[in-house]
């Protein structure tokens, strides 16, 4: 998806001089950008004409701030990207449930032993994964769930990048002990 | 904007564009940045020298102190422009898409070595005014009082902006934004004396980076 942004500014400008038309213009042109840049930075975890939404509102209400003597584009995506990670904050301090757990691992198609083996294993992982602590499990579901990198998953919980990785580790260690206390068991 | 979010989701993306459109109030351009700073730091010196007078008045000849005793004059000058320069850096960070640059913070952390320097070269220069002249009571509070209350007008008027994820140089900024204009004034109005000042007019600027870390999180200062 490519926008000219020398012709959406021409009509940011406008619409600071309080042209309606060319604002809504602009508006509806930045759209289907803005649903690109969301789906691809989110994956498919939320739904991403919410955020469009929330993006477009924030876009309205930062109008005022553009200075045109500047580019269209960092001012946009800073927005884009300010609204992503609020949108992703407020998921990700919701506890993490079992539910929210991938599905990825099975594959409609598949039948008999295969998917039984498959479901067997993902609702283990389910069960081992709630006996994480609540920052391991987060970390691990950012990471390995959500299809964040480690950059933004790290921002959208506010810790370094280092601390994220440390806890992803910590949580794979966790999964590793628990699992052969289980086997043990059996 | 929580209630007004709530109810876009709630129509076609269409119609919110034509909504939007129609809502005449954000159709206008902001004054620049440096603008609206300047504007800012003399109605908040303004307050500051408002209410520090109307409190407590200031220390009796402090205007002779300021020509006596240079070290204070050029702690004032030094300690507002280190206000103005760190506002000028919100005010510059509160525009989507202003990266972070060193370079931006590097006047501001030289202004804050040189009042270093000052506040350390007045430990070794003999007082030129009476030793507890002018000293008030809850100096350290009403340094804390004023500079919340900076802090407030500071994220209102940057409420129009849009303040990213604050960095520790912005939370910095921001507190020697709102607290170097109530502590410089107190020097005029309270006791000089350097290890008065460095405890009680200077410390509770450290404070503020804490208490403006906890206002920044109030929704309503978020765009």
């Amino acid at each position: 998806m490519t926008l000219d942004f020398n012709q959406l500014k021409y009509l940011v400008m406008a619409a600071q001089n309080g042209d309606a038309q060319a604002y809504e213009k602009f508006l509806a042109a930045i759209h289907p950008y803005l649903t690109t840049i969301i789906r691809r930075k989110l994956s498919n975890i939320l739904d991403v004409e919410d955020i469009a939404q929330n993006c477009l509102i924030g876009i309205h209400k930062s109008l005022p701030t553009f200075d045109p003597s500047r580019a269209l584009a960092p001012w946009l995506n800073a927005i884009i990207s300010y609204k992503v990670s609020d949108q992703l904050r407020s998921v990700y301090r919701r506890p993490v449930t079992k539910d929210a757990l991938p599905a990825n691992n099975v594959n409609e198609s598949d039948n008999g032993p295969n998917l039984e083996n498959k479901l067997d294993a993902r609702h283990k992982l389910e069960l081992i994964s709630e006996q994480l602590p609540e920052n391991l499990k987060r970390a691990l579901y950012l990471t390995q769930v959500s299809g964040l990198d480690y950059s933004q998953a790290a921002k959208s919980i506010g810790i370094s990048e280092v601390a994220l990785r440390k806890r992803v580790s910590r949580a794979y260690k966790a999964i590793g002990e628990i699992f052969k206390g289980e086997m043990e068991k059996t | 904007m929580g209630k007004e979010q709530k109810q876009s989701r709630q129509k076609p993306t269409q119609q919110l564009i034509r909504e939007l459109a129609q809502d005449k109030s954000s159709l206008y351009r902001q004054w620049p940045y440096t603008y609206r700073c300047s504007l800012w730091f003399l109605v908040n010196l303004f307050f500051v020298l408002l209410i520090t007078y109307g409190v407590q008045g200031f220390r009796q000849n402090f205007v002779q102190d300021l020509w006596q005793a240079p070290l204070l004059s050029a702690e004032l000058m030094i300690g507002l422009t280190l206000s103005y320069l760190s506002g000028l850096y919100v005010f510059k960070r509160s525009i989507p898409g202003e990266k972070f640059q060193q370079k931006n913070f590097t006047p501001i952390l030289l202004i804050f070595t040189i009042l270093g320097v000052l506040i350390l070269a007045a430990f070794f220069t003999p007082p030129k005014s009476t030793p507890y002249n002018g000293a008030r009571s809850f100096c350290e509070f009403e340094i804390l009082f004023y500079g919340l209350t900076s802090m407030v007008s500071l994220f209102f008027f940057n409420r129009l902006g849009f303040t990213q994820q604050l960095n520790k140089w912005e939370r910095i900024s921001i507190a020697f934004s709102v607290g170097m204009v109530p502590a410089s004034v107190m020097q005029l109005a309270c006791m000089f004396d350097p290890t008065h000042s460095l405890l009680f007019h200077y410390s509770p600027v450290i404070l503020l980076v804490l208490l403006g870390n906890f206002l920044i999180s109030i929704k309503f200062f978020k765009n």
